[in-house]
């Protein structure tokens, strides 16, 4: 990954509040928004649209829940990196998360620093 | 029956919340119980059912007032019926979610759903004694009902 | 050990990778190239510039012998010449001419001579002279030189025979051969004069640099010798470390083994490494077999180590989190904050059944060069931690108590534990208000605990009367927790979750005692309504009829718990005593449970202080049986009047005294001065008690603040008298109209 390459990110949760408030405060700045969704439906319309290459993913979701939705995503572009942000906070759902393809797990609720750091996190090699 | 630590984990998801969301403390007052069946709720009633090794609800009920500050307090302009619903919702769920750090992945959680009070009660779906954790904020009063059996 | 820090140890540990011991392996096969170079650079050009020096020092040699020789011919000639003159002998000088011609002959040979012939390991002259390019033209030069020199001389030397014709006639003179002897030696003799010194010049020359050239060989050589000094020695040292280091390695090694050895001996956690198709490595420490009570743990799959432990969900999310770890893509933060065996339950199949650990995995991912090789993962066994934190043992004991419930249940008069039931029920409905009401500081937060201590306090104490244990139990431990609040420097809102948790609790225990209560009736519906009994009929409970008091006639509720109360009051405490109890069947409803709470409390307090032990009041001449009568009666317009007496020992008031001294109300001092009227007021503060243990009897130092909180909200009066060695008097006065606000609290 190229440091100078702009990245976009879409963001996916059903509480419109969340995701103004990732929007709002996410500050990386190659990272560009080019769009949220409510569900896992709407995430999969959305990527056919836009191609992210980074995705932010709520978990507990009507329609279609966020674990199934990552890993029809990761199917679709196995690059994509994808931070689940959810109020799951079991182990086993973040080991089930990260072992369908999603590349990190934030727990909500969480402040802006801790947003920030996971998703510094999730864009550093290695 | 629920122990100690179990309920503790809903005061503490509710503590967090407040503190990381809002930025401000939530002072949570003696619990108590609610022996006559339903217990009051404010203006606005977030419910998560809960099903798996617990059956039962877990809400979070707060007047309109504290409702458009806390959205005030995470730089939320709009304040309109649509948006308190969203967090009352993503309140109930982040509390109900973080708790399965403790119950583990049987405790199953739907996705939360925002109702109207039925007569100003929350009518619990199963036969347990509801615990109402009374919270203060700011000025405001409000309450996590934790229901399960 | 930590994890932290540990497992890196560990990790060595398990994977035998000292740093010292490859560098020790190092140490020989830098010792044999050293050898090798040494060989190659020094010793072998030593052996060249030897052969050199060899040629050189031959070549000299031949050449310094014969360097002479032109001399030696040049004197011979002159020999020669002169004999022939005096008729001398002159085959001498001839030979000599012959000798030199042949010496010369053989070093102008061995100089020149094709250097391929020569043998290699033999000194060679020719291959010293063919080395130098001045030495080789010098040499030709040499070889033209000698053969014109030769060339004259050759003729002398070939003569043979007599020079000399001997005559009578002419005596001695020269024959033929002799004239030309002479005219040959004549020329030679010009011919060497010539030749010689050139030839002469040459020798010395070509001497001369072979000389100088052996110089430089041997200094080259010193040189050589002296580096091949040093390197020896540097070598000879060299291989002494080499020697040492390895001794020194493999006791290291030696050690390192030992205390790998030991520590997988001895190290509490279980330790051991997973290579990528789940297999559990060979070497693990020996407490994987206590941990995981099993004999054989190496070569065991992951999940065959698992799977008889845990349910299958539990398992299935391990697995799936092991491939995880062996997953490149997932970084090591991510990894350690999803371990879903952080803490997990196992549980084993015993003798004694089902026996359940609680254990903690860290997993560790091992890297060679970059590479995921293993999983390092350290096991401890964290029972203890979480049994503490948990509240599994609470739970223990609650399935305990389920048949003590039934058994006290059984042996109590059924219309007493209605009136019980309902009074507890609407105790603890209070209690919920009272945690209910709003409260935002400490003081507020104190108020509730006081509050609540005593209407928990009243029906403890009559649960106790009852024989209820497992309600007595109940809030017994409730009171505990009141007094750990009362204890606490502050107080907040959170502190009282344990209360709420504790009134569910029994709310939820006297719902089934009132479902058991409600199912005997049913099963014994005639008898229970027939007699309408204090005891249960003896084929449904043969215990009942122990309880049963004795006397004619019938006795009211209230009479019959407090009997029951003395009685098993004065057995534990092995006393004596009977209750004398008059107008208690008589008591308006309004003071009905006012009444009670007040009379189980002062009985009690009769019991546990008042009445001293068989043997006491023998000593001072009383019965040996105590008496506690308790009247109520109605006082017309002044009101209604409650008196509990016991003819005990009277208060302590020197005990009173050194307890509100311990207990900080009083000091001292102001305790000496005091007098019995203010001193006993004391007696009905909350928490004051002059008990040191609390049972569930006393000692929580609530009992007598019970009762002046229920006069209190009553609007009545108490009073209390003793004498001492006679008896204490509780008395008290209710208004005659009685509907205080307070009672419905």
């Amino acid at each position: 990954m190229h440091a100078a390459r702009t990245l976009k990110l879409m963001i996916v949760d059903d509480s419109n509040i969340i995701r103004r408030r990732i929007e709002r405060s996410q500050q990386i700045e190659r990272l560009q928004v080019v769009g949220s969704a409510a569900n896992g439906r709407e995430a999969l319309e959305l990527f056919a649209q836009t191609d992210p290459d980074v995705v932010t993913m709520d978990l507990t979701m009507p329609e279609m829940d966020g674990i199934d939705c990552v890993e029809q995503l990761v199917a679709l572009k196995p690059a994509l990196l994808i931070l689940v942000i959810s109020a799951l906070a079991d182990k086993a759902t973040a080991v089930e998360a990260i072992s369908r393809g999603a590349n990190g797990f934030l727990c909500k609720p969480f402040t802006e620093r801790e947003l920030n750091e996971a998703l510094s996190e999730l864009l550093k090699d290695g | 029956m629920l122990t100690e630590s179990e309920i503790r984990t809903f005061i503490d998801g509710t503590v967090r919340y407040f503190a990381v969301s809002a930025g401000q403390a939530v002072e949570v007052g003696a619990p108590y119980l609610v022996t006559d069946g339903a217990p009051a709720a404010y203006d606005y009633l977030g419910v998560i059912t809960v099903s798996g090794r617990r059956k039962g609800a877990v809400c979070f009920t707060a007047p309109r007032s504290m409702l458009m500050v806390l959205l005030m307090r995470m730089h939320e302009t709009d304040t309109g019926d649509a948006n308190i619903r969203d967090l009352v919702g993503e309140v109930a769920n982040t509390i109900s979610g973080n708790a399965r750090r403790d119950f583990g992945r049987e405790f199953q959680i739907s996705a939360p759903s925002v109702v109207e009070p039925e007569g100003g009660k929350f009518w619990p779906p199963v036969e347990a004694r509801p615990f109402v954790i009374p919270l203060n904020w700011r000025s405001h009063s409000a309450k996590l009902i934790v229901c399960l059996e | 050990m930590s994890p932290g820090n540990g497992t890196a140890a560990a990790e060595r540990v398990l994977m035998k990778t000292s740093p010292l011991w490859s560098r020790e392996r190092r140490g020989p096969a830098a010792f044999g190239v050293a050898l090798v170079l040494f060989t190659v650079a020094v010793l072998w050009p030593a052996f060249e510039v030897a052969g050199r020096l060899d040629d050189t020092a031959t070549a000299l040699r031949l050449v310094s012998e014969q360097r002479r020789q032109a001399d030696v011919v040049a004197g011979a000639l002159a020999s020669v010449r002169d004999r022939l003159e005096s008729f001398g002998y002159v085959d001498e000088p001839l030979a000599e001419i012959r000798a030199s011609v042949r010496e010369l002959d053989g070093l102008v040979r061995a100089l020149t001579a094709n250097p391929a012939t020569a043998d290699a390991f033999a000194s060679s002259p020719v291959r010293a002279i063919r080395r130098s390019q001045a030495l080789r033209a010098d040499v030709e030069e040499l070889s033209t030189a000698w053969g014109a020199f030769r060339h004259a001389v050759v003729p002398i030397a070939a003569f043979s025979g007599v020079p000399y014709a001997d005559s009578e006639s002419a005596g001695v003179r020269l024959n033929d051969g002799g004239r030309l002897l002479a005219l040959e030696t004549r020329k030679a003799i010009a011919a060497v004069r010539k030749q010689g010194p050139p030839l002469i010049a040459l020798l010395g020359r070509v001497a001369t640099a072979l000389e100088a050239e052996s110089t430089r060989l041997s200094g080259y050589l010193r040189l050589l010798m002296l580096t091949a000094l040093g390197g020896a020695l540097a070598l000879g040292v060299g291989l002494a470390y080499v020697a040492f280091a390895r001794r020194r390695a493999t006791q290291l090694l030696a050690a390192a083994e030992r205390q790998t050895g030991d520590i997988l001996k001895t190290v509490r956690e279980g330790l051991f490494l997973l290579d990528a198709r789940g297999r559990i490595g060979t070497v693990h420490s020996a407490s994987m077999q206590r941990l995981f009570k099993r004999d054989l743990v190496a070569g065991l799959q992951f999940e065959e180590l698992l799977q008889p432990l845990v349910p299958e969900k539990t398992l299935h999310t391990a697995l799936r989190f092991v491939e995880v770890l062996w997953s490149e893509r997932t970084k090591e933060n991510l990894v350690k904050s999803i371990n879903p065996l952080q803490e997990v339950e196992v549980s084993f199949e015993t003798e004694n059944g089902q026996e359940s650990r609680w254990l903690e995995f860290d997993f560790h991912r091992v890297r060679h060069d970059g590479k995921l090789v293993n999983l390092l993962v350290a096991v401890q066994d964290v029972t203890q931690r979480v049994r503490l934190a948990g509240e599994i043992a609470l739970l223990r004991e609650r399935a305990q108590s389920q048949v003590d419930t039934l058994l006290g249940v059984l042996s109590v008069n059924p219309r007493q534990l209605r009136s019980f039931l309902s009074d507890s029920d609407a105790g603890l409905k209070m209690v919920n208000a009272r945690l209910r009401e709003p409260a935002r500081d400490d003081a507020a937060f104190r108020q509730k605990v006081d509050a609540i201590f005593r209407q928990i306090h009243s029906i403890k104490g009559e649960a106790a009367a009852l024989g209820l244990s497992s309600v007595q139990g109940r809030t017994h431990d409730f009171e505990g927790q009141l007094k750990e609040l009362r204890e606490a420097p502050a107080l907040s809102g959170g502190d009282f979750l344990p209360l709420t948790l504790k009134l569910d609790d029994l709310f939820t225990h006297l719902a089934s005692i009132g479902e058991l209560v409600a199912r005997l009736a049913q099963l014994q519906p005639a008898a229970v309504a027939a007699t309408d009994s204090r005891a249960m009929p003896a084929g449904a409970a043969p215990a009942a009829s122990v309880s049963s008091p004795p006397g004619p006639g019938q006795e009211d509720d209230l009479t019959g718990t407090l009997r029951q109360l003395l009685e098993r009051i004065a057995s534990a405490r092995g006393k004596s005593a009977r209750l004398v109890a008059t107008g208690l069947g008589d008591i308006p409803d309004v003071y009905r449970r006012a009444v009670k709470d007040i009379a189980v409390q002062a009985l009690r307090n009769s019991l546990v202080h008042g009445l001293e032990e068989p043997a006491a009041r023998a000593g001072s001449g009383k019965p040996g049986v105590g008496t506690v009568k308790i009247d109520f009666r109605d006082e017309g317009d002044s009101g209604f009047r409650l008196v509990v007496e016991d003819d005990g020992a009277g208060l302590n008031l020197s005990r009173i005294r050194e307890a509100a001294v311990e207990r900080g109300i009083l000091t001292a001092d102001a305790a000496a001065r005091i007098d019995s009227k203010q001193l006993l007021p004391l007696l009905f503060r909350a928490g004051f008690s002059t008990e040191q243990v609390a049972d569930g009897d006393s000692g929580r130092g609530v009992g007598m603040n019970l009762v002046a909180e229920l006069v209190r909200q009553l609007r009545g009066r108490v009073s209390l008298s003793s004498g001492e060695g006679r008896y204490t008097r509780l008395s008290i006065v209710l208004p005659a109209a009685a509907a205080p606000a307070a009672l419905a609290g």
